[in-house]
């Protein structure tokens, strides 16, 4: 279980303070994932470092399984924007830095490294550079490396935003599958609805100045066969939208 | 293959100065231009006997200043591009002392620390160093702040960070600002060695011309210019074999 309680986030500059945060409570059940939809400024990804444990001035409580976050004592996979890949590093060393960081002097088993790039399509990738793949591989990439640590929390900034819409779903049914297999609680920020309702158990928006949680969804479609095709997913899609609409213009 | 076509390159570049000089040579007509054959005739003569040692206390003195200067330097410039108060405490200092003229601080250099070794390895260290500095605090700073959050939610301590970030992240700035430092430091090199020693390249080539050898003269450059070229060619090795993934 991961358990926000009373989560407020202020930002102090020299000249002024920012409120990024303000009173979020959410749970999310082991094993679940959960989708963040915000508008810009809503504090999405800062809710997202917290989890990580990369912002640690915050009142309130966070905690993992009745732990408190911490980097050290927990495993927490975080994807970036970005991706986060080592252009310095060949694909096989990249997967591999999660777990050479997280469990120092153990040897990293080339098996499994093998088997969860196969499971994720870039076997035989290995010895290129992050540099030498497309946007889509690189993405593969960050989610071997985030599988491969078997973290107790993946938290995930817009991670499919930068592909083209093809390769989104694409990458976004892989997820999915590996996700299955693999039962990682999981973090989504997006700012997809359809991201949000495909891949999110729970949904949770946000809504700007402060950022605050406005509504949070119990998807009753996520992991249902074929879904993107249902009429309910494009209802429920509608409906939020609709929801996002009328809340985000109130701010 | 790619080794072999750039030694191609290297002896191209190589004909078309010999030529360049070789017709020089033949329009001035006066012994202060002697023709380049004649001045590798006489290089091959003397190597040995005379210019190779002074070639090795120039090197010497060269390798010594560039290894003193990353010792200092690349952490210095990590530490300012990696953490922004140690940047906002040290680059005032680096900016004031940085566009100092160092050549102008020889004669202060060579009273405090007499006129051996240690003032001519300092010199060059100077004039190395801020660069590094600069290039390699840069360096840091241009990597996005994403790259460190994977590495930051895994509790990565900052020797991690150093490892397997800023250290190849910085490593392309930092080998040009080397290039770049390294010709200003041959030259000013060349100055230090006309003032308290009897070796190095300086030296040798400043003795044969006030013994009004031309052609000695001339081999104590052609020597210095080759020292030079090996360490750019070094240099530029060391980028292809460290920073290959720059061109991915």
């Amino acid at each position: 279980m991961i358990e926000i309680k009373d989560l407020s986030v202020v930002y102090q500059s020299s000249q002024e303070t920012y409120t990024a945060l303000k009173d979020i409570q959410l749970s999310i059940p082991m094993g679940g994932t959960c989708a963040i939809i915000g508008p810009s400024g809503s504090g999405k990804s800062t809710l997202l470092k917290v989890m990580a444990g990369i912002i640690t001035k915050f009142t309130g409580t966070v905690e993992i399984d009745g732990e408190a976050v911490s980097p050290t004592r927990q495993k927490i996979g975080f994807i970036p924007q970005n991706y986060g890949l080592l252009p310095w590093k060949n694909v096989y060393e990249n997967i591999c830095l999660g777990l050479k960081i997280k469990n120092k002097q153990a040897k990293i088993d080339k098996n499994s490294v093998d088997f969860i790039m196969k499971q994720l399509g870039i076997d035989g990738l290995g010895q290129r550079y992050p540099g030498e793949l497309s946007g889509g591989q690189q993405q593969r990439v960050s989610l071997a490396r985030a599988f491969l640590l078997k973290p107790d929390l993946l938290l995930m900034d817009e991670p499919f935003s930068a592909l083209d819409a093809i390769t989104r779903e694409e990458i976004q049914d892989l997820f999915l599958e590996v996700w299955k297999k693999h039962a990682v609680s999981t973090v989504l920020v997006t700012h997809y609805v359809e991201e949000a309702v495909y891949l999110g158990q729970k949904i949770v928006i946000l809504s700007t100045e402060p950022g605050k949680i406005s509504k949070i969804i119990d998807n009753s479609l996520f992991g249902e066969v074929d879904i993107r095709n249902k009429r309910e997913f494009f209802e429920l899609s509608l409906q939020l939208r609709n929801f996002i609409k009328e809340d985000w213009s109130n701010c | 293959m790619l080794e072999k076509r750039t030694f191609l390159w290297y002896l191209l570049g190589l004909c078309l100065f010999l030529s360049g000089w070789y017709i020089t040579a033949k329009i001035i007509h006066l012994p202060i231009v002697p023709s380049p054959f004649l001045v590798l005739e006489n290089l091959v003569d003397i190597f040995m006997k005379y210019i190779a040692i002074h070639g090795f206390y120039s090197l010497g003195r060269m390798i010594a200043g560039l290894v003193f200067a990353i010792i200092v330097g690349v952490p210095i410039g990590m530490c300012m591009g990696y953490f922004p108060k140690c940047d906002r405490i040290l680059a005032p200092l680096v900016y004031l002392t940085y566009p100092i003229p160092k050549i102008a601080l020889l004669p202060i250099l060579m009273l405090l620390c007499g006129l051996g070794e240690v003032a001519k390895v300092l010199m060059i260290f100077l004039i190395i160093v801020f660069q590094v500095i600069v290039s390699v605090r840069d360096g840091v700073k241009s990597i996005p702040k994403e790259t460190y959050y994977p590495l930051y939610s895994l509790g990565a301590s900052f020797w991690d960070v150093f490892s397997e970030v800023l250290l190849a992240a910085s490593m392309p700035k930092f080998l040009s600002s080397i290039r770049v430092a390294m010709a200003t430091s041959i030259s000013v090199l060349f100055f230090t060695e006309t003032f308290g020693t009897q070796y190095g390249m300086g030296y040798f080539i400043m003795d044969a011309w006030m013994r009004v050898n031309y052609l000695e003269m001339y081999s104590g450059i052609v020597v210095l210019s080759i020292i030079g070229m090996i360490l750019f060619g070094v240099i530029d090795l060391l980028e292809k074999k460290i920073c290959h993934w720059q061109y991915k």
